[in-house]
């Protein structure tokens, strides 16, 4: 058609055409228009067109020949007005005409034949159409724009008024038998049939050019696309889906259908680029939704059980993609995934329980990290990492973790037990199992179990506890661990929940240069031979503030010997550090002795012993004498009978002393007698060994203390709620203090209302009206 | 000028009677000079003088009446009296003889029941007469002995029991037998607010864990629900 172009340049001037063709009638521009429609195949010589094209220009313009005569009671347009719309109205009659044939004709078709006839015609009349346009390209140029622009209405251009004749004569009485053929030819393909889709592609286009603004004719809308192809392509869609899926289900298993519904909906999502508008996405996905997955969303969720019983991730991911895709498809899914999560947690529990209360730290650790690593693994493969399954994770697990079978004594056994498998694991005995970052990867992991951990001040407390052990005794595994754990725990919690850590472990370094001062001083304080004699000791300094450790419990009596070394430390220090108060905890002293009276088998060395200071002070007085009576081991030590008797039994139990009667319990009156018969292979014998009825006590007053640092913790909470607000409804100082608190603990609501009784005593609230509290400076 | 202030005064303060006068004081002072029995100690009346201050004026020291007086007052502590607070109390009464004063006790003690703002008034004050000396609680003895008086006697305006509910006899109970600690100031009294509650409301729906009571009362709350629900299993298995 490039054609048209160079024609229409030369179109233009023709000054005689005035005159030949103003007679001109519209019998001849028929005949032209008619070839244009019916047989442009057959070719259209210039001078036919030329001759056509300026039968239209003097149609037009003949007004000036006929101005002030018969339409002189016009306006000066009146002329061109009529003579356009003569034009434009035999045009519109012959269209009419045309079409009404086209229609009786397609009413021999049906089927694919129809949609072939049908687009076949199209193709030829929408050609023409834009022949047409360019032929009437003047009408176009001067009355229809006149027309248009003075806001007349069912006025067009001459290619749409073609598509307007198109939609009333052709369209409204064939589209219904037009869209039957579609939706059968859809469904054959859905079917499993090959069709022709191109034919649809075409159907579809023609329905989208009929789009016309009837504002504005240059505009183009979907509305009789939407109304005569989409909506009857979604509810035949809706249809077919709605039986398919009844069908599937009653035959096959849920799984089955899941994999039906997925590979279903993967392929109407490729069926929209082969044929469909790219606008029909998404009302056509939530159609099949719709029909697939919301109409069967509770046989679905019925499965969702079964999949996690039976842990098939698989299924499990499909059902999450399927039930992602509706509204509110997953709620019901992640209240029973919370629900299954932390049934699990309590049954691990359960199974560890039975081991009462040998249960190793270790074992209820990882138990509680076995059901957690379960089911974070399910929630990334199959749930997609999903924050909200993560949320249910989280809450299911700290649900489990706080309250279960073992912590059924209290809810704080968790914690303890945590700080316990922690202590393992950072003590010297368990290091050389565990590689380096084996060790990091198991104190990750303690993390994660220390996240859901409610009594956080708990695990604090024994953690620190353990930790002044493993460093006042030297048992730490390794300093890098300890840190790694100290700045993990920093991490979570601040700054402050760390602080006393941090400066337990400064005070390890501080008191190890100390102790290199403390020898230089001794060396230029003393003559060699003098430190020779002295007993070799080393110091630990240890700030009273920072660390969870108490003055001895029992009164003390230190040998001689000891006291003049602590002495001379004593000097070196208080000249350093003025009006420092030194307290020594005598019960966490240990020391060696060489048994000078003994030797190892088979060797000439003699033994050493590894004792308490307290047995040292004992030992130490079977240098004046072989045997010592129980109440002359009571005046020389001052040692109380909860301290002296169990350290007398390991003596007994070791055989380096024995008893007098034999096997008496140690009491005033029974005497001891140095064993120079004791018998040992080994150079250093271990006799300082923890008691274990300590241990339970230690527990015990732990967790005493615990009690009184919330209260303090508590009360500190209250008063500075109410420093700021002044005054404050009870209700909301409840909720506020547990706000602030329950990073640390859950506080219950009846031990803050005792708190605040405990305030109102002691006047620093007082009561107002309306359960109002007031803040008393 | 100064009997106008005094009149005004006197006025604003709700007294319908005439101003005091200093005459009214003198009488006053002459009164209390009359009970004082410790000549080391000119402006107090001790014990001795007390009691027989009460039966002149025609009060039962075992009763309400007694612990009304000393409201009046503003005794420091029981058996107590004080010449400033004798004088003031008195006078803004405008009774400034025994026989007004007895008029007037006789008076008080028959409206006593029914009039909760004096009764209520007479109950705090007890608080201030319960305890010795500085201490900030009454010893759990002596408050219930209070208690028993001032929630039982006819003269009360809160009689603490109900024909369901010996409320009175289950608080002392439960006191003795569980909480066993002294009394302070704010639990004495938001006792006499949740006793007025209680009888108004016997399921003690007004009650609820996150409500501001104190924790003892909390603690009642579950001991009488406790009590009642064996009851409830008792009368069921007659």
């Amino acid at each position: 058609m490039d054609a048209f172009h160079v024609l229409m340049l030369k179109l233009f001037v023709h000054p005689r055409a005035y005159f030949v063709l103003i007679s001109c009638r519209w019998a001849y521009l028929e005949a032209g228009v008619e070839k244009i429609m019916t047989d442009l195949r057959g070719g259209m010589d210039m001078k036919t067109y030329m001759g056509l094209y300026t039968a239209i220009h003097n149609f037009c313009t003949a007004q000036k020949a006929v101005a002030g005569t018969n339409f002189s009671n016009h306006n000066n347009r009146g002329g061109a007005h009529l003579l356009g719309e003569d034009l434009y109205q035999h045009l519109i009659e012959y269209l009419k005409n045309h079409l009404a044939g086209v229609q009786t004709r397609s009413k021999e078709h049906v089927d694919e034949a129809l949609l072939t006839f049908y687009i076949k015609e199209w193709n030829r009349y929408t050609t023409a159409g834009q022949y047409n346009n360019h032929l009437f390209r003047y009408l176009n140029r001067h009355w229809v724009k006149r027309e248009m622009d003075e806001g007349k209405k069912n006025i067009y251009d001459i290619y749409t008024l073609h598509l307007v004749r198109w939609k009333e004569d052709m369209f409204i009485g064939t589209q219904e038998s037009v869209m039957r053929s579609v939706l059968k030819l859809v469904e054959k393909q859905r079917n499993g049939e090959t069709i022709e889709q191109s034919h649809i592609k075409s159907v579809v286009d023609s329905f989208v050019s009929l789009g016309l603004d009837e504002s504005d004719s240059s505009k183009s809308t979907l509305d009789v696309y939407k109304e005569y192809f989409e909506r009857p392509f979604l509810k035949a869609t809706s249809e077919y889906y709605d039986n398919e899926s009844k069908q599937f289900l009653a035959e096959n298993s849920v799984v089955e259908y899941m994999k039906k519904a997925e590979a279903r909906l993967d392929e109407e999502k490729e069926r929209v680029p082969l044929y469909l508008l790219s606008e029909i996405m998404s009302p056509l996905m939530r159609t099949c939704e719709e029909s697939l997955i919301t109409k069967h969303s509770s046989a679905l969720r019925e499965e969702f059980q079964v999949l996690l019983d039976h842990d098939k991730q698989e299924d499990l991911g499909r059902m999450y993609k399927l039930l992602a895709r509706i509204p509110e498809g997953l709620d019901p899914l992640r209240n029973r995934f919370e629900t299954h999560v932390r049934k699990a947690g309590l049954a691990a529990v359960e199974k560890v329980a039975q081991e009462g209360d040998n249960l190793e730290p270790k074992v209820y650790v990882e138990a509680l990290l076995g059901v957690h690593t379960q089911y974070q693994d399910l929630v990334n493969r199959a749930f997609n990492g999903e924050s909200e399954f993560v949320r249910s994770l989280d809450n299911a697990c700290r649900e489990f973790v706080n309250r279960n079978k073992i912590c059924k004594s209290g809810s704080n056994k968790s914690p303890e037990l945590l700080a316990k498998y922690t202590d393992q694991l950072l003590k010297k005995s368990s290091s050389k199992m565990t590689e380096e970052d084996d060790m990091e990867k198991l104190l990750t992991q303690i993390m994660t179990v220390f996240k859901y951990i409610e009594d956080k001040d708990v695990f604090q407390k024994f953690y620190s506890r353990m930790l002044a052990k493993r460093l006042v005794q030297t048992t730490s595994a390794s300093d890098d661990a300890e840190t790694s754990m100290i700045s993990k725990l920093k991490e979570a919690c601040g700054f402050e929940y760390t602080n006393k850590l941090q400066r337990m472990f400064q005070d390890m370094q501080i008191s190890k240069d100390l102790n290199t001062a403390y020898r230089d001083w001794l060396s230029t304080t003393y003559d060699e031979k003098e430190i020779k004699n002295n007993v070799d000791a080393t110091y630990h300094i240890l700030g009273t503030g920072f660390w969870p450790l108490n003055p001895p419990t029992t009164p003390f009596t230190p040998p001689q010997l000891i006291v003049k070394t602590y002495e001379r430390f004593a000097t070196f220090y208080n000249a350093k550090h003025q009006g420092r108060k030194l307290t020594w905890l005598w019960q966490l002293c240990k020391g060696e002795m060489k048994a000078n009276y003994l030797k190892v088998l088979n060797s000439k060395v003699a033994p050493t012993f590894q004792v308490s200071t307290y047995q040292m002070a004992i030992l130490l007085l079977f240098n004046d004498n072989d045997t010592v009576t129980y109440d002359e081991m009571v005046e020389g030590t001052k040692l109380g009978k909860e301290t002296l008797d169990p350290s007398i039994s390991v003596f007994i139990k070791a055989k380096v002393l024995t008893a007098q009667p034999e096997n008496a319990k140690p009491e005033s009156g029974v005497s001891y007698k140095l064993n120079h018969g004791f018998k040992t292979k080994k150079i250093k014998t271990n006799l300082n060994i923890g008691i274990k009825s300590e241990q339970k006590q230690e527990v015990e007053d732990t967790h005493k203390t615990i009690e009184e640092d919330r209260k303090l913790l508590v009360q500190s909470a209250i008063v500075r709620i109410m420093k700021s607000r002044k005054k404050m409804r009870h209700q909301q100082l409840v909720s506020e203090t547990i706000q602030q608190i329950k990073n640390r603990f859950m506080p219950r609501v009846g031990d803050i209302k005792k708190c605040i009784d405990i305030l109102l005593e002691k006047e620093y609230l007082e009561r107002l009206e309306g359960d109002e509290l007031g803040y008393l400076a | 000028n100064w009997n106008q202030e005094v009149a005004v005064n006197g006025y604003f303060s709700g007294g319908s009677g005439p101003a005091v006068s200093s005459g009214t004081k003198a009488n006053l002072n002459k009164i209390f000079d009359k009970y004082r029995d410790d000549p080391g100690a000119p402006d107090t009346v001790g014990v001795t003088g007390s009691m027989s201050y009460l039966k002149d004026i025609n009060v039962d020291i075992e009763d309400i009446g007694a612990l009304a007086v000393f409201e009046i007052v503003q005794a420091p502590a029981m058996g107590e009296m004080t010449r400033e607070g004798f004088v003031d109390g008195w006078s803004a009464l405008n009774c400034d003889s025994l026989d007004k004063q007895k008029a007037h006790m006789r008076n008080l003690v028959k409206t006593l029941p029914s009039s909760k703002d004096n009764f209520s008034k007479v109950y705090k004050h007890t608080f201030q007469i319960a305890k010795t000396g500085n201490q900030k609680a009454v010893p759990l003895e002596t408050a219930t002995a209070y208690w028993e008086l001032l929630f039982t006697s006819p003269t009360s305006a809160v009689k603490w029991s109900s024909s369901s509910t010996p409320w009175a006899q289950w608080w002392v109970e439960f006191l003795t037998s569980s909480w066993k600690k002294s009394v302070n100031k704010d639990m004495w009294v938001q006792t006499l607010k949740f006793a007025q509650m209680s009888l108004d409301d016997e399921a003690l729906s007004f009650w609820n864990e996150e409500s501001s009571w104190p924790s003892v009362i909390d603690e009642f709350v579950e001991w009488v629900k406790n009590k009642r629900g064996d009851g409830a299993v008792e009368a069921m298995e007659e």
